[in-house]
């Protein structure tokens, strides 16, 4: 069975183009505006992977992570942030809240992928 | 596998107009003395999310512009700095400049660098301007003063890219050497290009033949490595920081040579610092021992991991110790090994034992603050998710596919009136079945028609969305104050009027602000507040929608106008009434205002406005009073496709009249009906008399019905005059579905449209300011020979009905 992958972005070209990208690849993809959209929709499915952006309006991505890591069904699961803000203070900020690794954006889909299918096959 | 990205263009540039769009709304709003900080972490995010999508989908030249945009923004947003009004000015001449770049990438429409050059240079000029007062100059830091700088690395204040603000020599650029992979020579010019648009570039050959460049920029790394990564992998690219600056300058972060990470990275158990750096630079640690891990962490610039061991031990979870506020941060669950796959072939992103810290619930300072801010502001966020998350469940079509259904549903509304009408004559007992079904029929096809016209209409947000901007310049321009309300802006409409609407709107808000509002002064002495109110409002009235422009002004002079009038060489009256006196000012070059201002007073005048929503089927009405101010209210029908009509008849023809235009109608006495020399017949009705049209010489038609008192007059008001026009006798209130003379024939006097009735005859549809204008300026009125202008009137009529029934 195809793994699902959560994408919270508020952008809705990225998300878009994230899930575009993901499900080409062949995975089932949940998409979400916002940190609490995420929040919500994870909680309806457990999903394989979470990615999300870190600056959004209502929950940004760190909270998301954080309230994601206080839930049973997610404290394994791998959370990767995709932020335009790479330095080390987010990354430690990422790592703190309880994300598994970043990618920074912009990123072609080919990237994503890769990135992907390292954390949770193909 | 390749994915086309211009396929996500469009809603790119639909999200960064809505972004823009949004982000202007909140600047216009914006308290300068005390602004809300949500706002203004919501412009910051409308620019940041810009810059993310412009700089994904390649679109360069708004990820510059975003980047420094974001830049400013952040420093206010935290504090750094206080925002001016000089600040609100230069971010809405960004604004303006990427919507510029939006429809260039999208419309091909031109984007005048020089004003993007403008608005780049001003932005950073703020943004340097305000960092002075932050940051100690670096003249104070260095070089040997290293204590100083490592508070500028520590401060809680989360800092964007602390390496390379660290490494700001004193002219405020830092200085990168980039060596790029094995790339082509066009590669590396275009490449060179691109980056040269960040700041002074050199290219050169290392030993080993690589293109090196040499960038001196005030953009940060992160910056190069979205340019680079449109032409060649980041992973391949080594960018250090040139060595003799950053060494003097920021002792904390004085690792020789700094290199970026590879654009991803995976969190690492941190007592493998080896394995971290094996992901974060697979190009160094691939030629290193992985045994001297730590030490390559040095180099390749990533202290923090270097450090956690130490300050792990102190403060039992320290890995982040560095960063100040995250020391009551918590440990919680361990992500196993047996989560994450592990693929030790793989020379990056190597996945061990991924230790995670969940539960910190109080993490750093900042983002515990802004998390309660985002909980404060929840609830009125909620409202803003609405159209976001119902982007999901919408589709997008072209706007020809509904137009065509439109017509469809048109052409099937014509032939159930057909049907109906045939069903009409039979026999209701024997075709009792046949009658309820079409009677299903009707009902059905009046849904389908009410759902599909739905499609088209769109809310008056779209319109008045661009009135706040510019009424903000406008009075500034004027040196007046003006405060921007509008009503009602969920009001729907159709998509065709919305657009057409547009310019006259425009003409009528500019109009009130510039004659309209007084300056300050003035209205202080008159004994009003200084600061003017100008109401935009849409509501639905009937099955109309009145859109209304209102301000507290000073009100039309209705002796000035009269004034006006007569030396304009109109003919006016003391008897007339104020809505026919304000009325003048529609007439054609008329303008009341004593200086024509830069503002308005020039290009179309308020003729062109009443036109243009005439031409709608709309109806303007003005009402004022001296010193309180003035209303102009358009009234306008809900579609252009439908109408409610009133068909009449004339000889053997049947013309419809717009149902909101007709006052009354009446069949007249003889003794209402004078004769006024030089007017024509008057008919009089309530102690007005009205002229009387009579359509049939208007048209030139054949009727046996020549004597007012044998048909019926139909009392028909627009632009605040009222005439009677007398027809045949009147058929009977329908919906008629409009069809366009200028589409499918010409353009014809005094007839806006034409519809197919119920019997498959045409009928014309009655253009009635037009005929009201035709009945005054005729010469039939003053008993001269009727309408020779008109002769061909009734030829016309029946040519077009062939037309349409072809």
């Amino acid at each position: 069975m195809a793994k699902t992958i959560l994408a919270v972005d508020d952008s809705g070209s990225l998300r878009q183009m994230v899930a575009f990208s993901l499900k080409a690849a062949g995975y089932d993809v949940v998409q979400a505006v916002d940190g609490q959209d995420g929040l919500d929709k994870a909680k309806e499915k457990t999903v394989d992977l979470v990615l999300t952006d870190q600056n959004m309006p209502i929950m940004d991505g760190l909270t998301l992570i954080k309230n994601l890591r206080e839930l049973g069904s997610y404290q394994k699961v791998p959370i990767l942030m995709l932020t335009t803000e790479s330095s080390d203070e987010m990354k430690a900020k990422g790592k703190a809240a309880g994300a598994n690794g970043w990618l920074v954006k912009p990123f072609d889909p080919k990237r994503l992928i890769e990135v992907v299918q390292k954390v949770i096959g193909s | 596998m390749t994915i086309d990205m211009s396929q996500f263009y469009e809603v790119f540039f639909d999200e960064a107009e809505e972004l823009l769009a949004e982000a202007e709304r909140l600047l216009l709003g914006i308290e300068i003395e005390d602004p809300d900080t949500e706002d203004l972490n919501a412009i910051f995010r409308a620019a940041h999310s810009i810059k993310g999508g412009a700089a994904t989908f390649g679109f360069m030249d708004m990820t510059e512009i975003t980047h420094v945009l974001e830049n400013l923004l952040d420093k206010i947003r935290k504090n750094e700095m206080a925002l001016t009004a000089e600040h609100v000015d230069a971010f809405l001449a960004a604004k303006d400049v990427l919507k510029m770049e939006v429809d260039g990438h999208r419309l091909a429409t031109e984007v005048d660098q020089e004003q993007v050059a403008d608005v780049k240079m001003m932005l950073k000029e703020l943004s340097e301007a305000g960092g002075v007062v932050i940051k100690p100059t670096p003249a104070t830091v260095a070089p040997e003063a290293p204590v100083v700088a490592a508070p500028v690395i520590e401060a809680p204040k989360p800092v964007a890219e602390p390496a390379a603000i660290a490494a700001v020599p004193d002219d405020g650029l830092t200085r990168f050497n980039i060596v790029l992979p094995e790339v082509t020579e066009k590669d590396m010019n275009n490449l060179k290009e691109e980056l040269g648009l960040l700041g002074d570039v050199e290219s050169s050959k290392n030993e080993s033949n690589r293109y090196v460049f040499k960038l001196t920029t005030d953009s940060t790394q992160a910056d190069i490595i979205s340019i680079c990564s449109f032409v060649l992998d980041p992973d391949d690219l080594v960018i250090t920081i040139n060595a003799t600056v950053t060494a003097t300058i920021a002792p904390v972060e004085a690792k020789p040579a700094v290199v970026e990470d590879p654009g991803f990275g995976l969190f690492e158990d941190d007592e493998e610092p080896a394995a971290v750096s094996a992901a974060v630079n697979p190009s160094v640690s691939a030629e290193k021992d992985s045994t001297s891990g730590v030490k390559i962490h040095e180099e390749v610039g990533y202290g923090l991991f270097a450090e956690n061991g130490k300050e792990n031990v102190e403060e039992g979870y320290g890995f982040f110790a560095p960063f100040k506020p995250h020391k009551d941060a918590v440990v919680a669950d361990l992500i196993g090994d047996d989560t994450v796959t592990t693929e030790a072939n793989s020379g990056k992103a190597e996945l061990v034992k991924a230790e995670v810290a969940t539960a910190a619930t109080k993490a750093t300072a900042d983002a515990a603050a802004s998390e309660a801010t985002d909980r404060r502001n929840q609830g009125r966020r909620d409202s803003d998710k609405a159209p976001a998350s119902g982007e999901t469940s919408s589709i997008r079509v072209g706007i020809e596919k509904v137009d065509q259904l439109i017509n469809l549903v048109g052409e099937l509304v014509i032939t159930q009136a057909m049907i109906e009408q045939r069903i009409s004559q039979l026999d209701p007992v024997q075709h009792e079945p046949l009658i309820n079904s079409v009677g299903q029929l009707t009902r059905n096809t009046r849904d389908l028609q009410e759902s599909v016209m739905s499609i088209r209409m769109m809310p008056m947000d779209f319109v008045f969305s661009r009135f706040p901007r510019m009424v903000r310049d406008l009075a500034a321009k004027l040196g007046k104050k003006v405060e921007f309300v509008t009503v009602g802006a969920a009001t729907e409409l159709d998509k065709g009027l919305i657009e057409r609407i547009v310019d006259p709107l425009t003409h009528l808000v500019r109009n009130s602000v510039d004659h309209g509002i007084e300056m300050p002064a003035g209205r202080k002495a008159a004994g009003k507040n200084e600061v003017g109110t100008l109401t935009l409002s849409a509501a639905h009235k009937g099955g109309s929608i009145v859109i209304e422009v209102t301000d507290d002004g000073a009100g039309l002079n209705r002796e000035k106008l009269l004034a006006k009038a007569k030396s304009n060489g109109l003919t006016v009256s003391e008897n007339m009434t104020d809505t026919e006196v304000f009325g003048l000012i529609f007439a054609p070059g008329f303008s009341t205002a004593e200086v024509v201002t830069d503002v308005s007073g020039r290009g179309v005048g308020m003729d062109v406005v009443k036109r243009n929503i005439a031409a709608m089927n709309g109806v303007v009405e003005i009402r004022s009073a001296l010193g309180y101010g003035t209303t102009i209210s358009i009234a306008l029908p809900l579609t252009l496709a439908i109408l409610d009509g009133m068909s009449v008849s004339l000889g053997n023809s049947i013309y419809v009249i717009p149902l909101n235009l007709i006052v009354e109608t009446l069949q007249p006495r003889a003794e209402d009906i004078k004769t006024v020399t030089g007017e024509g017949r008057m008919v009089h009705v309530r102690g007005e008399y009205l002229p009387i049209i009579a359509l049939h010489s208007l048209f030139n038609q054949h009727t046996d019905i020549t004597d007012p008192t044998e048909g019926v007059l139909v009392l028909l008001e627009s632009d605040g005059k009222k005439s009677a026009l007398f027809v045949d006798r009147l058929v009977g209130q329908q919906q008629v579905v409009i069809k366009s003379l200028e589409t499918n024939y010409r353009k014809v006097a005094g007839v806006s449209g034409a519809t197919i009735m119920g019997d498959g005859g045409v009928a014309l549809i009655l253009d009635v300011s037009a005929i009201i204008q035709m009945g005054q300026t005729s010469n039939y009125l003053t008993g001269a020979k009727p309408f020779s202008h008109y002769q061909n009137q009734a030829i016309e009529h029946k040519a077009i009905s062939k037309e349409f029934t072809k």
